[in-house]
């Protein structure tokens, strides 16, 4: 447990030394005006098309720390051999993958922080107010990314970290649309084709599990249900990912 | 007491899927050696010989196809917690986070070991003075020479305080003060009771260091021995200085040179010493003295690498 927190608390330095936090600079800056726009172009509807807005940057720009850093920390220990210095430690190659995944993830709940702290600002000079809806989208957002995140690290045991980064944007795409996936795979002709649809459509995350965005913006009820099925989801997803990639990392060569 | 390394009939092949063939070259060929406690073994071998994949290997960093390795009594793979514990690692031409400073970096190993707080900086500080890094504490690694990587790369090889130290190619890369602090290091750490294994292709260095050495050609064992032993046999040339012989006095494929009234012959091999010796006592002379000149290390690798590769390795 020491040692995962010891590789969590360096690799956190890590992402954040690495300029990660220039983005949500960027971010402050696209979603102060951006909000200043939306405000001459839909009147009446300012803060409902604020949220989404809001919601929709956040996740953009989360998505981007998790995919470029979940797939490039590992790919960079090997290249630089850094890696070495690590293995010849009393550690083991999953506590490396999970203190790792631990780490990116402070740096996502910072990330996080920033830019929810920047939402509320605007959401407040617009005559708007964050609500427990509000707060439970944001987290639902970060469950999204948290096993976008242990997805990524998976592919990075496997390829390279552009290919990897394409897997795993794939991997949030069509989680984002699970549902239809499954339904998708239910008509397909063919017993062998529907299994075999079917097999993908539960393997691949289903992201909507997340989603809160609409019962926020339209300030619909939430069954209590629905945030419970998120976190064991999120807990079992990332347990299977950050499993079957300790599993690759173990028998690596680490050339 | 026993061996503190013992590597038997070691192998590692790699299959080149990069390549999208399934033929597999075999680095290493049941490597065995062993190390014994206190002593400075040099791994010696030729670029591409397979020093650093036995390294990688004993180190966790690949898994061997075949045979077993033990440090300490433990196997490598089965024990390796244990092993590693108990073992400093030094990588081939070292590289660290760019992101840490020097301090920051042996910190963060210390607590890999579960020293952190006072304790940790204490060890920071007493390793930074041991290697001579103390002024470059709070210095970037990114901003680091290569001779200053290699002495942060020492310092954290000993942060937990191991018996059994495995270097790669310790003084690559050091200009010749470096590498002379560091071989007054290894032989410090002899003292102190460590046992140092390390490889190496600075031969000079390696005598000068070594209690036993193995050589290792086209990924297998070629010798392994003290360096006397090694050496016994690789009498080069006989220099024998004799006295009061007549004026061109010769020996048949002996070069002979005058040197104050004395003179110095050359005889090329141990066999050519009792006919020599015979006629000079024949002609009147006295020998003053038969000293066998020694191939040193250099040479004598140079010569097992030819032999081996000749053989086909």
């Amino acid at each position: 447990m020491r040692r995962i927190f010891t590789i969590a608390a360096n690799t956190f330095r890590e992402t954040v030394r690495d300029r990660v936090l220039y983005g949500l600079v960027a971010f402050a800056l696209v979603i102060l005006p951006g909000s200043r726009l939306v405000i001459t172009l839909s009147v009446g509807q300012e803060v409902r098309i604020l949220k989404d807005f809001g919601f929709g940057a956040i996740a953009l720009f989360g998505l981007l720390i998790a995919v470029v850093s979940g797939t490039a920390l590992l790919f960079k220990e090997l290249d630089k051999r850094t890696i070495y210095v690590l293995v010849a430690k009393p550690v083991k190659r999953w506590e490396l993958l999970v203190g790792k995944y631990f780490g990116l993830l402070a740096t996502l709940l910072l990330a996080f922080l920033i830019m929810g702290i920047t939402l509320i600002l605007t959401l407040l000079l617009m005559g708007g107010k964050p609500d427990g809806l509000f707060f439970l989208t944001i987290a639902g957002l970060f469950g999204q990314l948290a096993v976008i995140t242990a997805v990524a690290m998976l592919f990075s045991t496997l390829a390279a970290p552009a290919l990897s980064a394409v897997f795993t944007f794939c991997v949030y795409i069509a989680g984002t649309a699970a549902d239809q996936l499954r339904l998708f795979a239910d008509r397909m002709p063919g017993d062998l084709l529907k299994t075999a649809a079917q097999a993908v459509s539960y393997v691949i995350p289903n992201l909507q599990n997340f989603n809160f965005r609409a019962e926020s913006i339209y300030n619909l009820p939430v069954d209590q249900s629905k945030i419970w099925l998120m976190l064991a989801y999120a807990a079992l997803y990332i347990t299977f990912a950050l499993t079957v990639a300790s599993i690759i990392l173990e028998r690596k060569d680490l050339k | 007491m026993e061996n503190i390394l013992e590597i038997d009939r070691l192998t590692k092949r790699f299959t080149d899927w990069e390549h999208f063939s399934l033929k597999s070259r075999t680095i290493l060929d049941q490597i065995s050696l062993e190390v014994k406690p206190g002593e400075i073994f040099g791994f010696l071998g030729p670029n591409g010989a397979g020093k650093t994949t036995t390294i990688k290997a004993l180190m966790g960093i690949i898994r061997p196809s075949s045979g077993t390795a033990r440090i300490m009594g433990h196997d490598i793979l089965e024990r390796s917690q244990e092993v590693k514990k108990r073992t400093g690692f030094l990588p081939e031409n070292p590289y660290f986070y760019d992101y840490l400073t020097v301090g920051e970096f042996l910190r963060f190993c210390a607590a890999l070991f579960g020293i952190t707080g006072r304790q940790a900086r204490q060890r920071t500080a007493e390793l930074l003075e041991l290697v001579g890094m103390s002024p470059a504490a709070g210095l970037p690694l990114r901003k680091c020479s290569k001779g200053m990587l290699q002495r942060t790369g020492i310092a954290q090889s000993l942060v937990n305080d191991p018996e059994f130290l495995v270097w790669d190619e310790p003084v690559s890369g050091l200009d010749p003060i470096g590498r002379k602090e560091v071989k007054d290091l290894m032989l410090e750490l002899k003292k102190r009771g460590k046992t140092i294994f390390f490889s190496s292709h600075i031969l000079p260095d390696a005598e000068a260091l070594c209690d036993r050495v193995g050589i290792i050609v086209g990924g297998r064992m070629h010798r392994v021995g003290t360096l006397p032993e090694l050496l016994k046999d690789s009498v080069s040339w006989i220099e024998v200085v004799a006295q009061h012989l007549p004026e061109g006095f010769a020996l048949d494929g002996a070069g002979t040179q005058k040197v104050a009234g004395q003179l110095l012959i050359r005889l090329e091999g141990p066999e050519s010493l009792d006919p020599a010796l015979k006629k000079i006592m024949q002609a009147g002379g006295s020998v003053i003295s038969v000293v066998p000149q020694r191939e040193n290390l250099e040479n004598y690798f140079a010569r097992q690498v030819r032999t081996a590769k000749e053989a086909g390795q």
